[in-house]
């Protein structure tokens, strides 16, 4: 870390050899002692309370991360590893059936709300149907199949004003990461994040400047969950003389009106990634339908009603808040970007 | 709606006038009416009373009792109904209701509510409780209380009629009725397989006990009748389940007396893309299911 924070500076090239500090933030429903059964642990070095140094082995090859869990919600992995490797790594963390782990989900919003957080300096825009629906979903139901935008520099903000201004194409401008210049009080930073709470600092001058950003980031995606979790979740309670019940679902409602409901839940509801939803579904009306499954991630029950305009999210009593942004975040990443979801305060 | 009965759209209905909702009025909600217990079952001047759900408002410090009908309607039904209507405190006093104050403003009155007009039944009771029609046209649901049948609390009368501005309404609140003359074999059949998947990936081995207090949200509350015939249903639904080849998944294990299920695969995406056909075959068979098959 030394290296990029004292070497780094704004707009400076990286030497040979050096690499950027990645940063992921993840949801955990577990402890750090479960990790070992996702990933190969080889070596464990307590370097401070709830600070660990952890080797982790991936096809023969050795890659060193530090795990934060002093909020034993959301972890904190840093590493200097290189960028695809890293990837590979969390990803492997955060894959499988019931492994209580999953990426922090970030909604078009709160990513937006970061670029408000410094000098807006890049945005990628990665549009991805492709990944989740057929061929013959996309070319005879959707605009595009895959859009891939990437800017950097001075035009940036014009460049994403103007896409955005545009009616036919803002329901497709899914953001994958948004870059900014922080400053606070003299000291800055240059931070890369993703639609799936991954940082990337390319230059600064305060490392601590870039622990407030993930924090900051991270406080207001807790707050999210966890008014989701409080608002948002079905729980029936068994009285003296019936049942009890409490929560409301969660409306998402789209911009980008579903043609054929029935064909969307084929494409969607398929236990593969990145939405991994298992269900069975029901006809309630030729345009209105009903799913009930479960959440591979986390193995959590979810019912969704949906018809063109809208989808109704039913969560479980136990339920992770973050099944719910992950469905929200991937129909923004991958149908919808303007599709907007509502939670309580 | 298909594949839901009128039952359970309008319990769902009654609890989502309750619920804030984008998709759904929240005519009572702004009354302040909760969900204060669903499925009640009291005992009320020595006869057994069980409608379907009670709302309570603290704000009014008023409770609606409801019952949801289809066109059928009983005379010691009414009479037992009208009682309640007449003597709501005792809902208070006996803890059935625990969402209100238990002061002396404290009211509550009894409502039906049905799709069918009711006003036309000859088993209506001349008398002062609501009745209410979900009324459908092209677009909506027009809820309505019906001439000469209104809710004495007039902030309450008022919000009638409400109008949905929708056809699609919530259907989750309360998934599936089955036991019933308007059963929801789909949507019973859909919410056990949902916990079959569920409790499979919790734990190695369960029991058809396990997936209908996991599917069931009232199963605790449930009477020993109804539990057989469920018990029945879900295990006419794993042996389906078996048949169609499914058992890749799952497979059945003897343990002891009681038949117990493992998981054999955490592989779901074979299972998903069977799960529809499977759906329509064990509907049709729980259809034709006899009374005499779980007594």
């Amino acid at each position: 870390m030394e290296g990029t924070y004292d070497e780094l500076s704004e707009d400076q090239e990286l030497q040979p050899g050096q690499t950027m500090l990645k940063t992921f933030l993840i949801e955990s429903n577990v402890s750090p002692a479960d990790l070992r059964e996702r990933v190969d642990i080889t070596q464990t070095r307590e370097v401070d309370f709830n600070l660990e140094e952890l080797v982790i082995r991936r096809n023969g090859t050795n890659y060193t991360f530090f795990l934060d869990h002093e909020d034993s919600r959301f972890w904190t992995l840093y590493t200097l590893e290189e960028s695809e490797d890293a990837k590979k790594v969390v990803a492997d963390m955060v894959s499988g059936v019931r492994n209580g782990l999953d990426y922090t989900w970030m909604p078009v919003e709160q990513q937006r709300d970061v670029m408000e957080m410094g000098e807006f300096r890049d945005v990628g825009v990665s549009y991805d149907a492709d990944d989740v629906f057929s061929e013959d979903y996309i070319e005879d139901r959707l605009a595009f199949g895959d859009l891939s935008v990437r800017s950097s520099g001075r035009g940036t903000g014009t460049l994403f004003d103007i896409l955005d201004s545009h009616e036919e194409l803002s329901s497709f401008l899914s953001l994958s990461s948004v870059g900014i210049k922080r400053e606070v009080n003299g000291s800055f930073v240059l931070e890369r994040v993703t639609h799936n709470g991954r940082f990337t600092t390319s230059g600064g001058d305060s490392i601590q400047l870039h622990l407030d950003t993930v924090a900051e980031i991270k406080n207001r995606y807790s707050t999210l969950l966890q008014r989701i979790e409080e608002n948002h979740r079905l729980s029936y309670e068994s009285r003296d003389h019936g049942t009890g019940m409490d929560g409301t679902p969660l409306v998402i409602e789209l911009d980008n009106e579903i043609e054929n409901v029935r064909e969307f839940i084929e494409n969607t509801i398929t236990a593969k990634n990145p939405l991994r939803l298992w269900g069975a579904k029901t006809k309630l009306d030729d345009q209105y339908w009903k799913v009930k499954g479960i959440d591979l991630h986390n193995n959590d029950k979810y019912t969704i009603e949906i018809c063109p305009e809208w989808l109704r999210l039913y969560l479980g009593n136990e339920a992770c808040g973050n099944t719910a942004l992950r469905i929200y975040s991937n129909l923004q990443r991958h149908y919808d970007s303007n599709a907007t979801m509502e939670v309580q305060e | 709606m298909e594949n839901v009965s009128n039952h359970t759209l309008q319990i769902n209905a009654w609890i989502g006038l309750c619920q804030l909702d984008r998709t759904f009025p929240d005519s009572l909600r702004n009354l302040g009416y909760t969900v204060d217990i669903i499925d009640p079952d009291f005992v009320h001047e020595g006869t057994k009373v069980n409608p379907d759900l009670i709302l309570t408002s603290r704000a009014h410090n008023h409770s609606i009792v409801i019952d949801c009908k289809s066109k059928t309607l009983d005379e010691e039904q009414n009479e037992k109904y009208e009682a309640i209507h007449h003597s709501p405190t005792f809902l208070l006093t006996r803890g059935v209701v625990s969402s209100a104050e238990s002061t002396e403003d404290y009211d509550a009155e009894f409502a039906y509510s049905s799709f069918a007009d009711l006003s036309v039944n000859p088993f209506l009771p001349d008398n002062d409780f609501a009745v209410v029609h979900f009324d459908e046209d092209a677009n909506q649901y027009i809820v309505r209380t019906i001439e000469d049948y209104e809710f004495n609390l007039d902030e309450l009368q008022s919000t009638f009629p409400i109008f949905t501005g929708t056809r699609r309404l919530p259907t989750e609140y309360y998934p599936f009725d089955v036991g019933t003359n308007e059963d929801d074999y789909r949507q019973f059949t859909i919410s056990i397989l949902q916990s079959t998947v569920h409790v499979a990936l919790a734990q190695d081995t369960f029991d058809v006990d396990d997936l209908l207090e996991d599917a069931h949200p009232l199963w605790v509350d449930l009477d020993a009748n109804l539990k057989n015939e469920l018990r029945s249903h879900t295990k006419t639904i794993l042996s389906e389940y078996q048949q169609q080849g499914l058992d890749e998944h799952i497979q059945k294990i003897q343990a002891g007396s009681t038949d117990e299920w493992k998981v054999v695969s955490k592989s779901l995406q074979a299972l998903q893309r069977k799960v529809d056909e499977f759906v329509d075959d064990v509907q049709t068979k729980l259809e034709q299911t006899s009374l005499d098959d779980f007594e």
